[in-house]
């Protein structure tokens, strides 16, 4: 076990501390004894990009949803339902698969240190049988179902298909009844000898006990187990192009409210660390000075009548992808397309000046502060710091050190006319 | 008078307003919440509209942007309206945040319960002093709109038909923002009489959580200015409905998942002696991941990805919704039901007691982690005339035996279910 780091953040008033294991696993920590409840998550790098992996020494493509197909398998331990055991401890674990990445969590107000154990046994000794496999594929069936029959999660991976040609964001999570009926014990294995290593995962906790014990537990839980050493990530997707795939993409469904959302492919960024933490702060700012509650597009297009108060932007960036989102329920999708495209010009033309620059900082400020109420927004937010190679104070340095003109340079990018796609879904 | 019932520190400051302060240095905002209490009736949808209207802007920010962009200044508070229903109470809401003064470097309390009385008291308005009609008009838009996507959710659209169908006849039936032709009927003057009547007569609660003393709690509550009004409206008290012969209602729908929703009616309320009883038994049934729902219908039969039992505590309601494949509905039925018919047996193991005992109990530990979760619940308790006595329930959870759960199981009596499908009756 190697030293432990205290990484002080004067703005917030808080420490965290971090520790690399000798087995590769980063602990990353912070302690919130003003909180009854403790939470720790415990994260891999591994989602639905990731879409190849070395078996019999070969490298092959996994079915499409074999990331989250894992998640739920996960669960299942030789003393049976995981949830069970966190439930007999006074914990109450989840799980949630993202296109990157994979994280278990619990939460729990007794006994912090049965529910870490178990939490890391659970990931780390995977317990798989072909008869369990079977009857999960019912359970993620349902899934699938349900989700197809959400007209915004179609929506959204809709706009997906039409932004990327080849590139597996375009893909959804869980990926079809098909694609899932090929997945059995070996290649779960396989995936997670090669993705569940501890120098691909971290954990973080943020709880009322000591933190130097948090560091030793979890050093002498996996002590006992062997390794190996870490496996290269196998070969990256094939390039995507920078174009779009489509222009525009059409779905219909049984719905009584038209839906239309504009996306934009970004060039994604090949650096990690502050330069990428600079582009994500900047690409957050300058989308807020667009489309946040009082971005001048959003009131603009709210007060013609076009969208409503749901209106939503998003911006998600990682390996091999960068997009951006924005849409909503509309009467008129083409009149919204119009409208938007409009605005959207307008605002790349006019820039950010230094009041809307000022009002979305302030508010960036307190949005930071405000993600220290929740142990969970903590725990996640290391997490993405540690993936991400940088660290809490950073956050705040980055987000003072933006300027008017690196603002309007960024949302340029951002907002290129040329790598623009729409998808709607209207009514069937 | 004062009281403290181990939460909140509770006064009524008169003109029908209660104060409620929970002090605490754990987070770094201050959360607040003014309700307005009013019947679920006729005149619902011209008040849900209210909250609406007054956040297009006030007389110094008057218009959304603005308004925005001010909040946006001060370090991204929170001011918003919203509108909900406990029961057969209509309850209009007005949310604020800000940063707590160690952190935000100055106080924004006043500030903030300013622009609020603002926002109640003086909203733009149109030259001859009344709510501005073209906001009236396009929010009426938005909120029909609202009624008419709650289609589009086929989770939250099963649920909804289920309420129509089974409470035909009760107020509960109403959604909380009016159905889409009551909105679309309203004219600004009936909305403008419906802020007048929400200011003038609604009884009120104001929660506030955060590091906040008492005496600023006061000083902030009375900026409000509702401590001063005349007597305010009386309220009616929830009627339950009775279980008779159960109804099935089916819909057909191009959907790819059928959604199942199942309602039940109790007769236990929230400050019945079963009350804890019936929580845990929920727990047990289809509130945890280790609940019988969830192990017999999901893990052991593969026959659904999502299902869960939740109880309307005011009304006194348990309603079941699953995702299954359309041909399963029968099994699905008959498996929900069972499983409940087994609680009122007193089949429950040692285990099942354990978990669900360990999981009511952490879910109420954890309340003190969330402002909101705490503001829910102290509101849940003043709206069904309840003291919000944590402790206490605490206490009565770790009492419950295996018979009060199968008494609390049989005051449960099927009433209605509703079945969204793409199958043709079989």
């Amino acid at each position: 076990m190697s030293r432990t780091e205290r990484i002080r953040d004067a703005y917030l008033g808080e420490e965290a501390q971090v520790c690399k294991l000798s087995c590769g696993l980063t602990v990353l920590g912070v302690r919130k004894p003003a909180f009854t409840r403790s939470y720790a998550t415990l994260a891999t790098q591994y989602g639905s990009v990731d879409t190849s992996v070395r078996l019999n020494g070969h490298v092959r493509r996994v079915p499409d949803g074999t990331a989250h197909f894992l998640e739920h398998k996960v669960f299942q331990t030789p003393e049976g339902d995981a949830f069970d055991l966190f439930a007999a401890l006074g914990g109450s674990a989840n799980a949630f698969t993202s296109f990157n990445s994979t994280r278990y969590l619990f939460s729990t107000s007794s006994d912090f240190w049965g529910n870490l154990g178990l939490l890391l046994d659970m990931v780390f000794d995977l317990t798989v049988d072909e008869a369990g496999i079977e009857k999960e594929k019912g359970i993620i069936g349902q899934e699938i179902s349900m989700y197809d029959d959400d007209p915004d999660w179609r929506l959204y991976f809709g706009l997906l298909q039409a932004l990327y040609v080849r590139h597996p964001v375009r893909l959804d999570i869980a990926g079809t009844r098909e694609t899932i009926a090929g997945i059995d014990v070996k290649l779960l294995q396989a995936v997670h000898r090669q993705y569940y290593h501890p120098s691909n995962m971290a954990l973080a906790a943020v709880t009322g006990e000591p933190l130097d014990r948090l560091f030793r537990f979890v050093d002498e839980r996996l002590q006992k187990r062997s390794f190996g050493r870490a496996p290269a990530r196998t070969g990256a997707a094939a390039p995507e192009p920078h174009r779009v795939g489509r222009r525009r993409l059409e779905l219909r469904l049984p719905v009584n409210r038209p839906r239309l959302v504009a996306g934009f492919k970004d060039a994604p960024s090949l650096r990690r660390g502050l330069s990428l933490l600079k582009r994500e702060v900047a690409s957050a700012m300058a989308l807020d000075c667009l489309f946040g509650s009082a971005g001048s597009v959003f009131n603009t297009l709210y007060e013609r009548g076009l969208v409503d108060e749901g209106f939503y932007h998003d911006h998600k960036a990682d390996r091999g992808y960068a997009f951006t989102m924005a849409g909503g329920e509309t009467d008129d999708v083409g009149r919204l397309q119009e409208a938007l495209e409009q605005e959207i010009d307008a605002a790349l033309q006019r820039g950010i000046g230094a009041a809307d620059l000022e009002r979305v900082r302030n508010k960036a400020w307190g949005d930071l502060a405000r993600a220290f109420n929740s142990p969970d927004a903590i725990a996640h937010m290391l997490i993405g710091h540690h993936f991400r190679g940088t660290r809490l104070p950073d956050f705040r340095r980055v987000l003072d050190a933006v300027t008017p003109r690196a603002l309007t340079a960024r949302l340029r990018q951002l907002l290129d006319p040329r790598s623009r796609a729409y998808c709607a879904v209207l009514p069937a | 008078m004062a009281r403290a019932d181990g939460l909140f520190r509770s006064e009524a400051l008169g003109g029908g307003l209660d104060l409620h302060l929970l002090r605490t240095k754990t987070f770094k905002t201050v959360a607040a919440r003014l309700v307005l209490h009013a019947d679920l009736d006729a005149g619902t949808a011209a008040r849900a509209l209210v909250p609406r209207v007054l956040q297009r802007g006030t007389r110094s920010f008057p218009d959304m942007r603005s308004l925005q962009s001010e909040l946006d200044r001060r370090f991204g508070a929170g001011l918003s309206g919203n509108t909900g229903k406990m029961g057969e109470r209509h309850l209009v809401e007005f949310s604020v945040d800000w940063l707590a003064d160690k952190i935000a470097g100055r106080g924004l309390l006043v500030e903030m319960f300013d622009l609020l009385a603002e926002m109640l008291h003086e909203p733009a308005t149109d030259p001859q002093g009344a709510l501005r009609e073209d906001y009236v008009l396009q929010e009426r838009k938005v909120q029909a709109d609202e009624a008419a996507a709650i289609f589009d959710d086929k989770g939250r659209y099963a649920r909804h038909r289920l309420i129509e169908a089974m409470c035909k006849s009760e107020p509960y039936a109403r959604p909380a923002i009016g159905r889409a032709q009551e909105i679309l009927a309203l004219d600004a003057a009936q909305v403008r009489r419906a802020h007048r009547r929400l200011i003038d007569r609604a009884p009120a609660d104001l929660f506030i959580v955060g590091d906040v003393t008492w005496s600023q709690a006061l000083r902030g509550a009375r900026r409000l200015g509702l401590h001063s009004r005349s007597v305010p409206a009386r309220l009616k008290r929830t009627r339950r409905g009775r279980a008779g012969r159960v109804r099935t209602v089916r819909e057909r729908q191009p959907v790819g998942q059928g959604k199942l929703a199942m309602g039940f009616r109790t007769s236990v309320r929230l400050s019945h002696r079963l009350a804890p009883a019936l929580a845990f038994m929920n727990a047990l049934y289809g509130g945890t991941a280790t609940g019988k729902l969830f192990k017999v219908v999901r893990e052991r039969e593969s026959l659904c990805y999502s299902i869960a039992s939740r109880i309307e505590w005011t009304k006194g309601l348990l309603v079941v919704q699953a995702g299954i494949e359309p041909e399963k509905y029968a099994q699905a039925r008959r498996l929900i039901l069972r499983q409940l018919a087994d609680l009122g047996a007193g089949r429950v193991s040692k285990d099942e007691m354990f978990y669900a005992r360990q999981a009511i109990q952490h879910g109420l530990r954890s309340l003190v982690d969330s402002p909101r979760g705490l503001i829910e619940f102290a509101l849940q308790r003043a709206v069904n005339g309840a003291p919000a006595d944590l402790e206490g329930l605490k206490r009565s959870i770790d009492a419950v035996t295996v018979k009060d759960v199968t008494r609390a199981a049989r005051t449960v009596k099927l009433d209605t279910v509703f079945f969204l499908t793409d199958e043709e009756r079989r």
